[in-house]
């Protein structure tokens, strides 16, 4: 019988994150006042042990074992070969994905949470603020506070607190404390709620409060907690990647294409830093972090609209829109104007060791949709762009009659995101084959705005 | 603003749920735009031109070529912030 699933033992976890920043050259991050930032400044936030991992250029770190012991409850995850999704594209390529959704949150979010509260909790730290926006890191944070018996208060964004119940119960399962935010539990929230106390809250204002309730504890008991972007949240997600070349060694097996979807960087570090190590020393793989589609106007992307007398911007490539003059490729080259990405990651791509690509939502659910239909599970949302970009590199791999080994991170699964595929399905999310009564609806808004002009190839 | 743009709503990247785009004009610090509104809509209709139709210039400016500060620095000034405010309290 062929092998579905790649096991590790738990013996067989990796004991070591890597780091990557013992291999790339950062510049220093800069405070407001355009001076190197200094740890003193994030100490009121953070825990000095995490601080110093965040600046480290040690490359190979010891997992404490407190800490493999709580991963112990889902890891090591299992490498899955996509065999039913090779026989639907009836493709060469071999497909493997890395199954971050066997977590007890559902993603792969608790790669870092743990590690994050067991070094609280050394520190001397006994509670732990963050802020989340539909609840995946707050659910993550939540249940890696109740392995170390830390209290733990999250910030939910209101306009989220509201539509995701679930992810509030998740929340309140594991003994965290889960408020709307803006709140009156700190003086930012109550300074918001005077003014707007409609307001449906923001991301910045639910971290405004997730650091103030850290800042305002004058026992120094408490700190905040980050799901993404920083190097010390990028150092814990290596695991994955780690196992997944542990795993696939055991099968004779290394990549030739490794993609991750691409948000803040976190599961994408993840997945594709121990290749990235591999790639700089002289390996052959391609690696691609997937992003939502961004405007293309803003990137050194291939194509563009024409704004005539607004920027200068340049037409570069035909397309067609809604129902109006253009449309692009559902797959293209991603554009490098990272907003919100991890910095390493996009140091990595100015360095031409990462091949960003760009996927359209439309793209991301029918791929995310084939992905449940053959392999059984429902992504989340998040992931269907990296699986996207693997359906794409598989097709290609079959024009080229290539057996190419792509390796895809599953990032999450979409169970506790079902409203966004009932959207899909109900023809919310079409992009450009609108119905007559979408189309003038959408026509209506734009008849006081110039439509792209017919662009021409480069 | 038309009564049809309020009704625009997208799944947000950021928060993981549907938005309204009347929520991505203002959910900043100060009313301000989010930074990716562009990114995010530039498949439905032209937020582009409507951004530059609607905001200051510096404002334009801000979401279509400034580099947004790192996470750290951001934090960094959060933190500061917050102490401000407790000490006026």
């Amino acid at each position: 019988m062929e092998i579905k699933k790649v096991l590790l033992s738990e013996d067989e976890m990796p004991r070591q994150w890597y780091n990557i920043l013992a291999d790339i050259k950062m510049n220093p991050p800069l405070g407001p006042d355009g001076n190197p930032v200094s740890p003193d400044q994030l100490a009121p936030v953070f825990p000095m042990n995490l601080i110093e991992q965040e600046v480290s250029s040690q490359r190979w770190i010891d997992i404490p074992d407190e800490v493999l012991s709580v991963y112990r409850i889902w890891r090591p995850s299992p490498l899955v070969r996509a065999y039913a999704l090779e026989k639907a594209l009836d493709t060469p390529a071999r497909i493997y994905y890395k199954n971050e959704g066997v977590s007890p949150p559902g993603s792969h979010k608790p790669n870092t949470a743990v590690p994050q509260a067991y070094y609280n909790k050394v520190f001397g730290i006994k509670r732990l603020t963050t802020e989340t926006g539909a609840g995946q890191w707050g659910s993550a944070l939540a249940f890696a506070c109740s392995q170390f018996g830390l209290t733990c208060k999250v910030f939910m964004v209101r306009v989220s607190f509201d539509q995701k119940p679930y992810r509030k119960s998740m929340m309140t399962a594991w003994g965290a404390e889960c408020v709307a935010s803006p709140s009156t539990a700190t003086k930012a929230g109550r300074d918001i709620l005077e003014k707007n106390p409609d307001t449906p809250g923001s991301l910045g204002i639910a971290i405004s409060e997730a650091v103030e309730a850290a800042v305002s504890d004058t026992s120094g008991q408490t700190r905040y907690s980050l799901g993404s972007v920083l190097n010390h949240v990028m150092l814990h997600q290596t695991i994955i990647g780690l196992e997944a070349k542990k795993q696939l060694e055991k099968i004779g097996e290394y990549p030739n294409i490794v993609i991750g979807c691409a948000g803040g960087g976190s599961n994408f570090a993840g997945i594709a830093y121990p290749f990235v190590y591999d790639k700089l020393n002289g390996k052959d793989v391609a690696i691609y972090p997937v992003e939502p589609a961004a405007c293309p106007t803003l990137t050194r992307a291939p194509f563009a609209y024409d704004h005539g007398d607004t920027a200068g911007y340049t037409p570069l490539l035909p397309m067609h829109s809604l129902g109006h003059t253009f449309v692009p490729a559902p797959i293209h080259a991603g554009g490098l104007r990272y907003h919100g990405m991890a910095p390493t990651v996009s140091q990595l791509v100015d360095e031409g060791m990462l091949e960003p690509k760009a996927v359209e939502q439309l793209a991301a659910f029918e791929a995310g949709v084939l992905f449940a239909r053959t392999e059984g599970i429902i992504p989340a949302p998040e992931t269907n762009h990296a699986l996207a970009c693997l359906v794409d590199e598989a097709k290609k791999a079959k024009e080229e009659g290539k057996e190419k080994v792509i390796l895809c991170n599953w990032s999450g699964h979409g169970l506790i995101d079902l409203g966004s595929y009932d959207k899909y399905f109900s023809g919310e999310l079409k992009d450009f084959a609108l119905s007559d009564a979408e189309k003038e609806k959408y026509t209506s808004i734009m008849a006081n705005y110039p439509k792209p002009q017919h662009l021409k190839s480069r | 603003m038309k009564e049809t743009e309020k009704q625009l709503v997208r799944r947000c990247p950021r928060l993981g749920g549907p938005v309204a785009f009347f929520y991505c004009t203002a959910c900043e610090a100060n009313n301000r735009a989010c930074g990716k509104i562009i990114d995010c809509w530039w498949e439905t209709f032209d937020v582009l031109r409507y951004l530059k139709d609607t905001l200051a210039p510096e404002e334009f400016d801000r979401l279509t070529c400034a580099k947004p500060a790192s996470k750290v620095s951001q934090l960094v000034d959060i933190i500061a912030q917050s102490k401000k405010r407790l000490t006026e309290s």
